[in-house]
């Protein structure tokens, strides 16, 4: 069966002054449409890279990145990235205008024309998915750090690209909230039919999130494994199956 | 190491600042501050300097030319109290003076041609100004602005009928543009742009001052400030009579006057003498026309007193002869 | 922001004071410090007889179309350096060169090639205008967050629709921050330019004003004149650009 979204043999290297340093080695994986798939490993092993590549963001030197069999070629309104960075809404919009941009933007691509009511109609609903409907009118400097994210979370789901990649976008928040935004996200994913690629370093995180985890390494960055998880949703994070694979994978990694 | 070189560097720029201070504290009694202009009607002051005439007459005086250029800067530096005695022509100083300014008329300087000059073949009278056509004048309240408004009343009756197309332009600037064809279709010049005008061809004479002010006037006057002639009479003295001198020597002697001179003026002396004998050019300690300035200047209120005494505007000891005065001052002189 | 101006309102009166007892008391004569009875009335009467008016109204229209056409052409330079490394090479260099020099030291070369008049005038302004102009907006579209970029990437935006949507909104603080700087240095030198030029006699602006007064050998109204530049100044930062500011930057949280 043809795969969904596949890389062929991809590898990056970057030159400085100094030396030669090979990012991503042979990576070869198959994802599946509609999964959760998370991509985990220690700092500097790639994975970032990887994302970015698979954004369109940057090329590889060499390989393939095949959707459906055809190459990618460069970004795309198919493949929404979700940063880490707050700055990534637009500071002199509101929430709701940041949120219509995407709104636009996916209509656009889509052909379709929408009323200025239908698209306002269609950004709070997205607002309203993540819960901050109420603040729709607020700017991004009022937002704290959670609520932005949440923000730049209903921007990328109203972009309506089958498949949303994700830097990190949790990193910067504390615990307690990375634990709230974790379950929207599960929530919107099983909500929403996309496919969702998903980087982080935080073990406990690719756990609760995700189907499949590709397990990277760093110097060079080499996939190790590819694990399933068969966790039933919603995982609970005190159950004895939870810290089990949580140990399985730190032990590999 | 580093703590004797700030030190060092600390003496020096106080030194420094001392110095600039020393300046100011110049002995008021033994120095004397003239003005000094370029142009062919100061010449005879363009003598005092290069024949030493103060310095033979007073040893002891220090003499200081300083070099400033236009008539409003020197105004303001006679005010500051850095400029003693100037030379300039009467308007300037009748508006200064109806404001307040402290100075007095010490003698005439010179008589001089005057003219509005035109690069335009299709201008040939006053008549064929049109609005687009600008004129060139040193500044707004000049002898130039005033002997056209002087022209422009006798002629149309109206006073600023020009003053919308005047253009504030040094002399040597409004030559270069006249001769270029460019931006300006007419300057009312002095010697010697006047001259250097006249000889290019396509530019012409339209009106003359003389005709403009409806006959002889005193181009350029020298005053001085009541402060100097009050604080120093003696120096004041000196320079009167220097300026006698001055004058006597340019207008007996031309043909010395314009070999010392040339120099000066970057001209040859053929040039020289030919300018210091142009018809009209002539240097006489008479002051002519300041009457007929001040009632045409009070009508249309550039001055606003226009009840002046003779002793208000020119100092008791003057050069400029009796002539001047009016039948009731000579009768009252004469008491 | 109250205080500010109660603060600025009670000093104002104090130097009132200083001034006028200075000017009273006859230390220096009355021609060279003009008492502020008469610096008002030389105000009031020039405000009555029209011509003051006339004459700010000639400033600012001035300095308006000069700040117009600099911050048009900046634009242009800068985005062209933006998106062309070739044309931005060009640019500093013609940056670099141009903007050390003040307007006023061009002015022969300008008389020259311009002559004397409104447009002398307006090429002084944008001078002095436009490369501090240029010079913010590089600083502001090359600090814009990369992630901007990569953004506008994903939702492949072309050149135009980047500009106008992100790279200008973004770098919207450092355009102010460069109008307030071009504002200040415009004013000045129009006040400058239009005191050398002096050039059409009855319209030339605030600074003919001041010239004319001066000429005139009229010290409260060349003080009268100063006080409208002061006030105009004053004006324009205080009212002008900080309701710019509050409604734009403030509000964003963007303020530098």
């Amino acid at each position: 069966m043809r795969s969904y979204l596949e890389l062929k043999n991809v590898n990056k290297s970057f030159e400085t002054e100094k030396e030669k340093k090979i990012a991503l080695k042979d990576i070869n994986l198959e994802i599946k449409e509609n999964e959760f798939l998370t991509i985990l490993g220690p700092s500097g092993c790639g994975k970032s890279t990887l994302l970015k590549i698979i954004a369109g963001f940057s090329k590889t030197d060499r390989g393939q990145l095949l959707k459906k069999g055809e190459e990618l070629a460069g970004a795309g309104l198919d493949r929404i990235m979700l940063f880490q960075d707050f700055e990534q809404l637009f500071s002199w919009q509101k929430v709701i205008d940041n949120v219509e941009f995407a709104v636009k933007a996916a209509a656009k691509n889509k052909n379709k024309s929408l009323s200025p009511a239908q698209i306002k109609e269609k950004a709070h609903k997205y607002l309203t998915e993540v819960k901050l409907a109420e603040y729709q009118n607020y700017y991004p400097h009022q937002l704290s750090g959670g609520m932005k994210q949440r923000a730049a979370l209903a921007r990328t789901l109203a972009a309506e690209a089958e498949i949303m990649l994700m830097d990190e976008p949790f990193g910067s928040v504390d615990s307690q909230t990375r634990q709230e935004l974790q379950q929207l996200l599960v929530q919107l994913w099983q909500e929403e039919e996309r496919t969702i690629i998903f980087v982080t370093h935080d073990i406990r995180e690719a756990v609760f999130l995700s189907q499949r985890i590709v397990l990277m390494k760093n110097e060079p960055g080499e996939v190790i494994n590819i694990i399933e998880n068969k966790l039933p949703y919603p995982r609970i994070r005190s159950s004895r199956d939870f810290n089990q694979l949580f140990e399985k994978l730190q032990s590999q990694l | 190491m580093k703590k004797y070189l700030t030190i060092i560097i600390v003496l020096i720029l106080t030194l420094l600042l001392v110095s600039g201070c020393e300046n100011n504290e110049a002995g008021p009694q033994q120095k004397i501050t003239i003005a000094e202009q370029y142009g062919l009607a100061y010449a005879p002051v363009q003598l005092i300097k290069e024949l030493k005439f103060l310095e033979e007459a007073n040893p002891n005086l220090e003499v200081e030319w300083k070099q400033l250029s236009n008539t409003t800067s020197i105004r303001e530096s006679m005010l500051a109290g850095e400029v003693d005695i100037a030379f300039m022509a009467i308007p300037p100083f009748l508006i200064a003076r109806d404001k307040g300014m402290e100075w007095k008329i010490i003698s005439g300087l010179s008589e001089s041609p005057l003219g509005l000059m035109t690069n335009r073949g299709d201008i040939n009278s006053l008549a064929d100004f049109k609005t687009d056509a600008k004129i060139a004048l040193p500044q707004p309240g000049s002898i130039q602005h005033i002997l056209l408004s002087m022209a422009a009343e006798r002629e149309f009756g109206e006073v600023d009928r020009f003053d919308e197309q005047l253009l504030t332009m040094s002399h040597p600037d409004a030559m270069n543009a006249l001769l270029a064809g460019r931006e300006v279709s007419a300057h009312f010049a002095s010697p010697p742009y006047l001259f250097l005008e006249s000889r290019e061809e396509g530019i012409k004479k339209i009106l003359s001052g003389r005709k403009a002010f409806g006959g002889d006037f005193t181009f350029i006057i020298g005053v001085s400030t009541e402060e100097f002639y009050e604080q120093q009479p003696k120096n004041y003295a000196y320079f009167l009579d220097a300026l006698e001198k001055a004058i006597e020597f340019i207008e007996g002697q031309p043909e010395e006057a314009a070999e010392i001179l040339a120099d000066n003026y970057s001209l040859s002396q053929t040039e020289m003498l030919e300018y210091l004998n142009w018809p009209g050019m002539i240097y006489s300690s008479e002051v002519k026309g300041l009457d007929k300035f001040i009632d045409f200047m009070t009508a249309e209120a550039y001055l606003e007193a226009n009840n002046y005494q003779y002793s208000e505007l020119v100092f008791e000891k003057n050069l400029t002869g009796r002539e001047t005065a009016s039948e009731e001052e000579a009768v009252q002189n004469e008491e | 922001m109250k205080s500010k101006y109660k603060q600025r309102f009670f000093w104002g009166m104090i130097l009132s004071l200083i001034w006028q007892l200075t000017a009273v008391s006859g230390i220096f004569s009355e021609m060279i410090f003009p008492g502020l009875d008469q610096i008002l009335i030389a105000l009031f009467e020039s405000l009555k007889d029209g011509t003051l008016i006339k004459q700010i109204g000639f400033s600012l229209s001035v300095i308006a179309q000069g700040l117009f056409l600099a911050t048009i052409t900046a634009l242009i330079l800068s985005l062209t350096a933006y998106f062309s490394s070739y044309a931005a090479g060009l640019i500093d260099t013609l940056t670099a060169l141009a903007h050390p020099l003040p307007g006023i030291a061009l002015m022969p070369l300008i008389l020259i090639w311009f002559g004397s008049g409104k447009t002398a005038i307006l090429i002084v302004i944008i001078h002095s205008v436009l490369w501090p102009l240029v010079l913010n907006l590089s600083t502001g579209f090359n600090s814009i967050p990369d992630i901007y970029t990569l953004i506008a990437k994903n939702y492949r935006l072309n050149k135009l629709e980047f500009m106008y949507k992100i790279l200008i909104p973004a770098s919207l603080p450092y355009f102010i921050s460069g109008l307030k700087i071009a504002w200040a240095r415009s004013w000045r030198a129009l006040i400058s330019a239009e005191m050398l030029f002096g050039a059409i006699n009855s319209l030339g602006g605030l600074g003919w004003y001041i010239f004319q007064k001066r000429v005139f050998f009229d010290l409260p109204g060349v003080f009268a004149g100063i006080i409208v530049i002061i006030l105009i100044g004053i004006a324009v930062e205080d009212f002008i650009f900080e309701k710019l500011e509050a409604k734009t930057v403030k509000k964003w949280g963007m303020l530098k």
